[in-house]
């Protein structure tokens, strides 16, 4: 079996394989003949798909992350005017009112609700059940949110 | 009337002999480093001089890995041009001709993947090896001794068969270590794996270089 330096010794031969001195004498020349080609080869490739829709329908000077971003202007505004109202049959107060569970709230929350059929303070009971340990309280008598 | 190309009074046009390449003058004694720098500010005619030191080189690579004169040298254009057009990129972490090496054995990687590993033509067969020319050749006692040259030529056909049934990974690396004389460090920065793997590579295709050429001595 050859040994591991006979193998070294050949494969050292093979820098001696060249394609001869004509080759590389006009290679600089064929070198920049070559980048003149590739040059010519990009300017002149041919526009995909989407490049030719982009064309026909945006003139040249048109920047795609402009017109992104003004996109994105105009939904904000769209959205902060056109939303829709909430529905007041699905507020938390109307039902409170609607269930009739003011009568419990006033246990929980003695002196601060009215249980008798007196107008509902429906600023009081958003504010309460907004936090954590009101819906722990309301939780704790019944009462699920 | 016919058109003609060329103007009143000329009848036809010979191109001019190609030149032998005429590095720019100074270049030779500036350091890759420097040249990389002046090519980076404006004067690309450095990349000339850098051309001309790694062309042989480069191409020596390529070729051990393909196998190919005319792949070699679209490969060998391809990485200069891409190196060229990369230039600016370049921030000097590794040497310039690492980092040429890099951008030469992954083209010649990715062709040899978009060819599933086609089986081309021997080198031994197209490429002179103007060996009159190497000091190596006119030192050795084969030069007077034909039919040890035969024997070498056979042995060196053989050689290059059996490199070409490695990967193309351990091929790289027996190409820049043993052909090309680079470090592991150097393979492993080129290739892009750990010294370890350089190793760990290079021991296994030498042990298969040496059992597809068992019965061969050089």
């Amino acid at each position: 079996m050859m040994t591991e330096q006979e193998l070294q010794k050949l494969l050292k031969i093979k820098r001696l394989e060249s394609p001869g001195p004509q080759y590389f004498e006009g290679f600089l020349n064929e070198f920049h003949r070559y980048q003149r080609s590739a040059l010519l080869e990009d300017s002149q490739a041919a526009p995909s798909f989407w490049e030719r829709v982009r064309g026909s329908l945006f003139p040249a000077s048109f920047k795609p992350a402009l017109a992104l971003a003004g996109a994105a202007v105009v939904l904000l505004m769209g959205g902060v005017f056109l939303s829709p109202e909430v529905d007041p049959s699905r507020s938390i107060t109307h039902w409170v009112e609607s269930t009739g569970i003011a009568s419990t709230l006033a246990q929980v929350f003695p002196g601060e609700v009215d249980a008798k059929g007196s107008p509902f303070d429906r600023d009081f009971v958003s504010a309460r059940f907004v936090t954590g340990q009101e819906r722990l309280l309301a939780y704790d008598t019944g009462l699920t949110f | 009337m016919p058109i003609s190309a060329f103007p009143a009074g000329v009848e036809s046009f010979t191109f001019p002999a190609m030149e032998p390449d005429q590095p720019p003058p100074g270049g030779e004694t500036l350091t890759d480093e420097a040249l990389v720098r002046l090519c980076q500010g404006g004067d690309v005619t450095a990349f000339d001089t850098l051309v001309l030191r790694y062309k042989e080189r480069l191409y020596g690579v390529l070729y051990n890995m393909t196998s190919n004169h005319e792949d070699t040298n679209d490969l060998l254009m391809e990485s200069f041009d891409k190196a060229f057009r990369s230039l600016s990129s370049f921030k000097g972490d590794a040497s310039f001709y690492t980092w040429i090496y890099r951008i030469a054995v992954n083209r010649a990687l990715n062709l040899l993947e978009k060819r599933k590993r086609r089986r081309t033509d021997l080198s031994l067969n197209e490429i002179d090896w103007d060996l009159d020319e190497r000091k190596e050749w006119a030192d050795s006692p084969l030069r007077t001794d034909p039919e040890r040259r035969a024997e070498l030529n056979e042995l060196q056909i053989k050689l290059n068969e059996s490199l070409q049934k490695l990967s193309d990974e351990h091929r790289a690396v027996v190409v820049l270590s043993d052909i090309e004389g680079l470090s592991h460090a150097e393979i492993a920065s080129i290739v892009g794996c750990s010294e370890g793997t350089v190793k760990s590579r290079l021991h296994y295709a030498h042990k298969q270089l040496q059992k597809w050429l068992s019965g061969y001595r050089p």
